[in-house]
């Protein structure tokens, strides 16, 4: 028969049900990945709340809170840990590391890569039932006065450490006073350290699908932050295309950074050859910074550090954020009714694809008692602006918890991370209630 | 020729016609027929004489598999429902579905054509089969290996700068 066989025509209906036999998530991304319509399929499952039959991928990079317990450290500063959860073996697999101080963790040419506070590279194939950190590199510069933090970077298809210095040996950038930690670069790679342009890919670990961004001019100092921004976001946002909360669809997906210090926000979609800026009305000069962002119905939400909930609309030419809701007018008192308080940190989550609630995690002390290990009542956001019928959907949840990433709430389970929260059914995922197979916030033994 | 898959017809049994989207008759027991929904929602209201069906989306070499396969279906159906009367054990079931495992290890084409005409026709047991069939095909590959396997062409991939 000479007729042409077109599996990507293939009527939805019946794509649909091949869709709901796999038993792996990973048959079940890469069959959305093949192809535009094999990809509406699995879009189309969402809308209708299909779940896969095992539970999704989970990957962890842990913040490690200051030891001295006087602050938490914003991102850019923070250690970081890595677990990686595969539920189809019913074993959760954190990476081998000899050290428990990661400061970043990079995914290029296949293979996951970590750089420790000493300034060692390591790479590590997550293929690998028991994946161990292999030494590859040492950094040159020792983290002391003059560098507190290693990164990775990955420009123009090398890969590269970079670290934030205060004395900035290596600067190839105008000096700032204004702004605090300026980065400066160098390859592991000789004379590449004067690199102008970086390119920035977003790489799904299961599908291998790869989004290029936005070239970066490096010379421009405002964007620097951006590429460190935009390089953990691209991190996180991975995550994004299998967290069942999120519309899976390239088309929708959007790069998000956040300048610090300047109050600009501006994003990329894949085949958009610059960068849009989001308007932010009635904010002053000193800038807001976001603690996490959400896309929900079509449209973005971010919280500000101050739980100031705005959303906007990447499909206008001109996006300006709005703001829909404000904090509880108790949670300033909350705050001062346990002293012990040393942080709060607010986060996005989607509840069964129709609620929109946010997480407020309060950091402790390590002295304080677990029994303040608790949720609260969730309650109604305080809603700034009219929108449509979001009263409904906008609900508090307090997570009283150090570092506490996993919370049963009701019938809901909820993972908590910065761009990469999302909840599940208990009911549909049975396996969750064994607490022993989440993994646990820390790697220490 | 293809148009004689029932030679030996005794006692004489009602037939129908199937034809071909290629212009061929396959003259099938009606019971056989009756394993395709689509057939079976109509056939009271035919007449007896005119129980011809155009199957317009079905080629004959499909045709030919499809009927193959009811023929196995009804006649494995009656000798395990024979052989649970005669409370006689029987592996019939394994051996179908060991039957039904050979079947569809066919080429992606031909998987192809078995899953369309399973819908067309509705035939429930052989949908499921080719569904699960294009399923386990899937499984453990990567969406480079699963588009070679299944001559998909990639229009996912945006690169926008593929061209500077």
């Amino acid at each position: 028969m000479e007729i042409m066989r077109n599996w990507s025509d293939v009527p939805q209906e019946l794509l649909g049900s091949i869709a709901e036999r796999f038993t792996s998530i990973e048959d079940y991304f890469r069959f959305g990945a093949v192809c535009r319509t094999w990809r509406s399929v699995i879009v189309d499952l969402r809308r209708r709340h299909f779940k896969p039959k095992t539970l999704p991928w989970l990957m962890f990079t842990e913040f490690q809170e200051d030891e001295e317990g006087s602050h938490i450290k914003d991102e850019q500063g923070n250690s970081v840990k890595v677990v990686f959860a595969r539920p189809g073996n019913s074993a959760w697999v954190a990476i081998e590391l000899p050290s428990t101080t990661n400061d970043d963790i990079l995914h290029f040419n296949n293979q996951f890569y970590i750089i420790d506070k000493e300034g060692i590279l390591r790479s590590f194939d997550i293929t690998s039932p028991n994946p161990v950190g292999i030494d590859i590199a040492l950094s040159p510069v020792h983290i002391n006065d003059d560098c507190d933090s290693f990164y990775l970077v990955e420009l123009l298809g090398e890969l590269h450490m970079a670290f934030s210095s205060k004395a900035l040996p290596w600067l190839m950038l105008p000096q700032d006073d204004e702004v605090e930690g300026d980065r400066s670069f160098f390859s592991l790679s000789k004379n590449k350290s004067h690199t102008i342009f970086g390119e920035m890919e977003i790489l799904n670990p299961l599908t291998l699908e790869q989004v290029l961004l936005p070239p970066l001019y490096f010379r421009n100092l405002q964007r620097l932050f951006l590429l460190f921004k935009l390089h953990s976001q691209s991190r996180f946002s991975n995550l994004l295309w299998f967290s069942p909360s999120t519309t899976p669809t390239k088309d929708l997906f959007v790069a998000l950074v956040t300048f610090s210090k300047h109050e600009v926000l501006a994003f990329a979609r894949p085949g958009d050859k610059t960068w849009t800026t989001v308007e932010i009305p009635h904010t002053f000069s000193s800038g807001i910074l976001y603690d996490d962002n959400l896309h929900f119905n079509d449209q973005f939400y971010i919280v500000d550090t101050e739980g100031k909930v705005r959303y906007f609309d990447i499909s206008s030419p001109n996006p300006v954020a709005v703001a829909v809701a404000l904090p509880p007018e108790d949670l300033e008192a909350k705050e001062n009714m346990d002293v012990e308080t040393e942080g709060r940190r607010f986060y996005l989550v989607e509840l069964q694809g129709d609620q929109l609630h946010m997480v407020v995690k309060l950091f402790y002390f390590e002295t304080r008692p677990l029994d303040c290990d608790k949720l609260e009542n969730d309650r109604p956001f305080e809603l700034h602006h009219p929108h449509t019928n979001l009263q409904s959907l906008l609900n508090w949840i307090y997570a009283m918890r150090n570092g506490k990433r996993f919370i049963l709430w009701g019938t809901m389970a909820i993972f908590v991370g910065m761009n990469t929260s999302f909840s599940l059914l208990v009911s549909d995922y049975p396996l969750i209630q064994d607490a022993s197979l989440i993994p646990s916030t820390s790697l220490n033994r | 020729m293809k148009d004689s898959f029932n030679p030996s017809i005794e006692p004489p049994k009602k037939t129908v016609t199937l034809v071909s989207s290629d212009g061929y008759d396959f003259e099938v027991e009606e019971e056989v027929a009756l394993e395709s929904q689509v057939i079976k929602d109509g056939f009271e209201d035919k007449a007896v004489d005119d129980r011809e069906y155009l199957l317009f989306n079905v080629h004959s070499d499909t045709l030919e598999l499809i009927i193959k396969y009811c023929e196995k279906h009804v006649s494995s159906r009656k000798s395990i429902s024979a052989a649970a009367a005669s409370s006689s054990s029987s592996n019939g079931e394994e051996a179908l579905k060991e039957w039904d495992e050979h079947f569809i290890s066919v080429d992606t084409n031909t998987l192809y054509d078995i899953l369309m005409a399973a819908d067309y026709l509705n035939i429930k047991s052989l949908l499921d089969l080719a569904i699960q069939k294009v399923a386990d095909t899937i499984h453990g590959r990567s969406p480079e290996q699963i588009r070679k396997k299944f001559n998909i062409e990639n229009d996912s991939i945006i690169d926008p700068w593929a061209s500077e």
